[in-house]
């Protein structure tokens, strides 16, 4: 299948660069848009599968990415948005994830530079799964605290699963990953949800949400969605 | 007074009590002896001599008269003592040691008769010197002055002439006198008489003089001048009718009344240093007031209190305090109208409150305040110190605000300056490095062995365009030269990166401290940049001369002016950053003559100079 990308950034540079190197690994570019509005125009449209948009863009240069994710996710829920940018903070991946992390994606600018995962991580949106930066996911598992936390009678197997389901892999992937076969994948995942008191969640993109809001507060289980 | 001054006129007083009582001849014949009556002249003598009732003196009357002149000493201590200046106390123990030593008059003695009978009235003197100077004591003027140097002449010269023609041997009616006159020149009744009457005229015409002159100081004075020499005036009043009652009772009265009438003249003159003591502690009460206003001031602010303090410290109820307006360039009263300084014919005076030469207030007050200058001083000085104590505070308190604001000025350049620091990483090394990394993943995929070199070639110049531009972003957080080549190699670099030609002279005796440096450094930098960015300027020059102790700086240019230190222009930081190493900036930018920014930076910053 080829996958219909449409590219947001106001850094002609990068916009041409990325398209140039999603086009040279065979996916289709639909359009380049220079900011939140004229990708949302773009992707009413034409239409396409997944775009790929830089958070901070004009006006303010803050949050637009945000703003034109959540804009194209009410009106185009078949499209997934895969955002970009130069950090990576909890703050705007629970601002992104707030309504649901289906089809939605979270990811450091350099992460193209290891472009198959990066491609990984495009069909996984495209398809409304979930893409979390691994530096996220790692601060927040690793994230020094005070006193006990459920979180911490998980074994070190199991720390490395969960910060793969964080990111929003598949079992599969996970898997693969790991070089573990998917039933001990799910194996570890049942014994996660257990230890840190978590009802296990059937969809990834739900698994993620519930692992992030789990990581980012207090070691509470999230209400549910 | 030093405990020495007192024990030295106790002791004076102690010796002349002792030779008084010494040369006191008890003998019946000396007690009877008129001519040896205390405090009569040569006429009263003559007429005592006439009664047949009159009394010996006695040990009472001796009482009576040690009391009067110990009264005017003690009297004359206890002003010494609690007055600032010693003059009325002096002058109150001078009389009471003259009073005294007349006493010798008692004495057999020719030469101690003839001092006591001169000495009988010269206790007067002193008091007429008092009276003239109250309360200070001080002689102002030199008319003053050569008044009672006269009043101590004539007086001598009147005892001596009244007893000139006088033998009271020959001319006692009843009873007999054994006094010799060491003064009789020759014995003449109708000749005694006449100098007599002349004298007396003489001193009622004195007397009334320094009436007159005292009431008319009376009207002019101010309260505290009028309540303290009311009680003198009782005094006088009293002395006088007992006076004129004694010069009775020796003429007129007859029988042993006249020789109680000549006792009453002791409480009568008693009264005098009782109340010169009473009017000056009624002159300090007044006065007390002013201590009142210094705890007042103590209380700043300049308020509506300070204001009833002062009124009330020289008793001058429309005793007003005006402020000097610099705005207006004359001074103001609490509502801020102007006002102007009485002139001499309004019956108000005034006095200019100055500071550092410059009039920071001024008092108007009632004329007749300007006779106590002491108080007026006082005042002055209190006044002053409030109105001080108001303006360095009124200054401290712009100082606090404007460092305050400087201070959150820096903030906010730093807070802007990280902001703009992190926009230009983002927007650019980062960007091209984000860039640079696609490339490199497509040479690395790509098939084509062209394709790939270009797409490296590409990476190599994208990341050259990165290093340059980490390079100039690290060169704005801080010039690497100059820590290594100092001001001038900073300057230098500057020029030849400038895209305006730069002339640079730099005259330098020694390397400043890197703060002052820095500092250089940035508004050069700055100026340069507002140069090319607003001026439109074609010329620039930079001129830097320090010598050991201060770098001054000119930036020229010579574009379109007009340019200002506003609220977020670089320049007002850039004068923060001045202030802080305590030195100034400043900028000339008259419209389209270009601009020139000047500093001075100061190489010592003391953070407690220039603080009031």
């Amino acid at each position: 299948m080829n996958l219909r990308v449409a590219i947001a950034d106001d850094s002609a540079l990068l916009r041409r660069g990325l398209a140039a190197l999603l086009q040279s690994e065979g996916l289709e570019v639909v359009g380049e848009a220079s900011d939140g509005s004229e990708l949302v125009e773009m992707i009413d449209s034409q239409g396409a599968d997944v775009a790929v948009v830089d958070i901070r863009m004009p006006p303010t240069f803050t949050i637009e990415g945000i703003q034109a994710a959540e804009t194209i996710r009410s009106r185009h829920p078949e499209t997934g948005v895969l955002l970009l940018s130069q950090y990576v903070e909890t703050e705007n991946a629970m601002a992104l994830l707030g309504n649901g992390a289906k089809g939605l994606g979270y990811l450091l600018k350099e992460r193209v530079s290891d472009i198959d995962e990066f491609i990984d991580a495009l069909h996984r949106v495209a398809a409304g799964g979930t893409a979390i930066d691994p530096q996220l996911v790692t601060r927040l598992v690793s994230r020094p605290h005070e006193g006990h936390q459920l979180g911490d009678d998980l074994s070190s197997r199991e720390k490395s699963v969960l910060e793969l389901m964080a990111e929003g892999r598949t079992n599969q992937a996970i898997g693969k990953a790991l070089f573990l076969g998917e039933r001990t994948v799910e194996a570890h995942i049942r014994s996660i949800f257990l230890k840190l008191e978590l009802r296990p969640e059937p969809e990834d993109h739900r698994r993620v949400l519930a692992v992030l809001t789990y990581l980012r507060g207090t070691g509470r289980a999230p209400d549910r969605e | 007074m030093t405990p020495k001054q007192l024990v030295l006129v106790l002791a004076v007083t102690a010796g002349m009590v002792a030779v008084v009582v010494a040369c006191i001849d008890w003998s019946p014949v000396a007690l009877q002896d008129p001519a040896r009556t205390l405090g009569l002249n040569a006429q009263g003598v003559l007429r005592w001599g006439e009664h047949p009732e009159r009394l010996p003196f006695s040990v009472f009357e001796l009482t009576l008269f040690l009391g009067v002149g110990l009264s005017f000493i003690l009297a004359g201590i206890a002003a010494w003592r609690s007055q600032p200046t010693r003059n009325p106390g002096l002058l109150l123990v001078l009389a009471g040691w003259l009073w005294l030593a007349s006493g010798i008059r008692r004495s057999s003695d020719p030469v101690a008769f003839t001092i006591g009978i001169t000495l009988t009235l010269m206790y007067q003197p002193p008091l007429l010197q008092l009276a003239l100077s109250f309360p200070s004591g001080v002689l102002r003027t030199r008319a003053e002055k050569g008044a009672v140097t006269f009043f101590f002449v004539s007086w001598l010269v009147a005892a001596a002439a009244g007893w000139a023609f006088f033998d009271p041997r020959q001319h006692i009616a009843v009873g007999e006198s054994t006094s010799r006159n060491l003064l009789l020149l020759w014995d003449s009744p109708p000749l005694m008489h006449a100098t007599g009457n002349a004298i007396r005229i003489f001193q009622i015409s004195v007397g009334a003089a320094i009436v007159a002159f005292l009431f008319a100081r009376w009207l002019a004075g101010t309260k505290a001048y009028r309540s303290s020499i009311l009680p003198l005036w009782l005094a006088v009043i009293i002395k006088t009718a007992a006076t004129i009652w004694v010069s009775l009772a020796v003429i007129e009265v007859s029988g042993r009344l006249s020789s109680e009438a000549l006792l009453w003249q002791y409480p009568a003159t008693a009264i005098v240093p009782l109340a010169v003591l009473f009017g000056l502690w009624r002159y300090r009460f007044a006065r007390g007031a002013l201590g009142e206003l210094m705890v007042e001031i103590g209380a700043a602010p300049v308020s509506d209190r300070l204001i009833g303090a002062l009124r009330r410290s020289v008793h001058d109820p429309t005793l007003a305090l005006l402020r000097w307006s610099g705005d207006k360039g004359q001074f103001v009263d609490d509502s801020g109208t102007p006002r102007n300084l009485p002139d001499s014919s309004s019956g108000r005076a005034s006095m200019v409150l100055e500071r550092h030469g410059t009039p920071v207030g001024a008092l108007v007050f009632d004329e007749a305040l300007q006779d106590q200058p002491q108080l007026l001083a006082a005042v002055r000085s209190a006044t002053s110190l409030a109105l001080e104590n108001q303006q360095m505070e009124q200054q401290l308190r712009e100082q606090l605000i404007e460092v305050r604001r400087s201070r959150e000025r820096i903030v906010t350049a730093g807070d802007s300056r990280r902001r703009q620091l992190e926009r230009d990483l983002h927007d650019g090394a980062q960007q091209r490095l984000v860039a640079v990394s696609m490339e490199l993943v497509r040479a690395r995929r790509t098939a084509d062995p062209q394709e790939s070199r270009k797409l490296l070639e590409q990476a190599s110049d994208d990341l050259a365009v990165a290093l340059d531009e980490l390079r100039e972003l690290a060169r704005g957080v801080y010039p690497p030269s100059l820590r290594e080549r100092g001001l001038e190699g900073s300057l230098t670099a500057l020029a030849e990166r400038s895209p305006l030609p730069l002339e640079l002279k730099v005259t330098m005796l020694h390397r400043p401290p890197p703060p002052v440096e820095l500092a250089a450094y940035f508004i050069c930098a700055e100026a340069v940049t507002n140069a090319v960015k607003y001026a439109r300027a074609s010329h620039a020059r930079i001129g830097i001369d320090g010598n050991g102790t201060e770098l001054r700086l000119e930036i020229a240019d010579n574009g379109i002016g007009g340019a200002q230190t506003g609220p977020d222009g670089g320049l007002l930081g850039l004068a923060d950053r001045a202030a802080a190493l305590g030195g100034t900036l400043s900028v000339e930018s008259p419209k389209g003559r270009g601009t020139a920014v000047r500093a001075v930076l100061p190489f010592q910053t003391d953070p407690e100079s220039d603080v009031p």
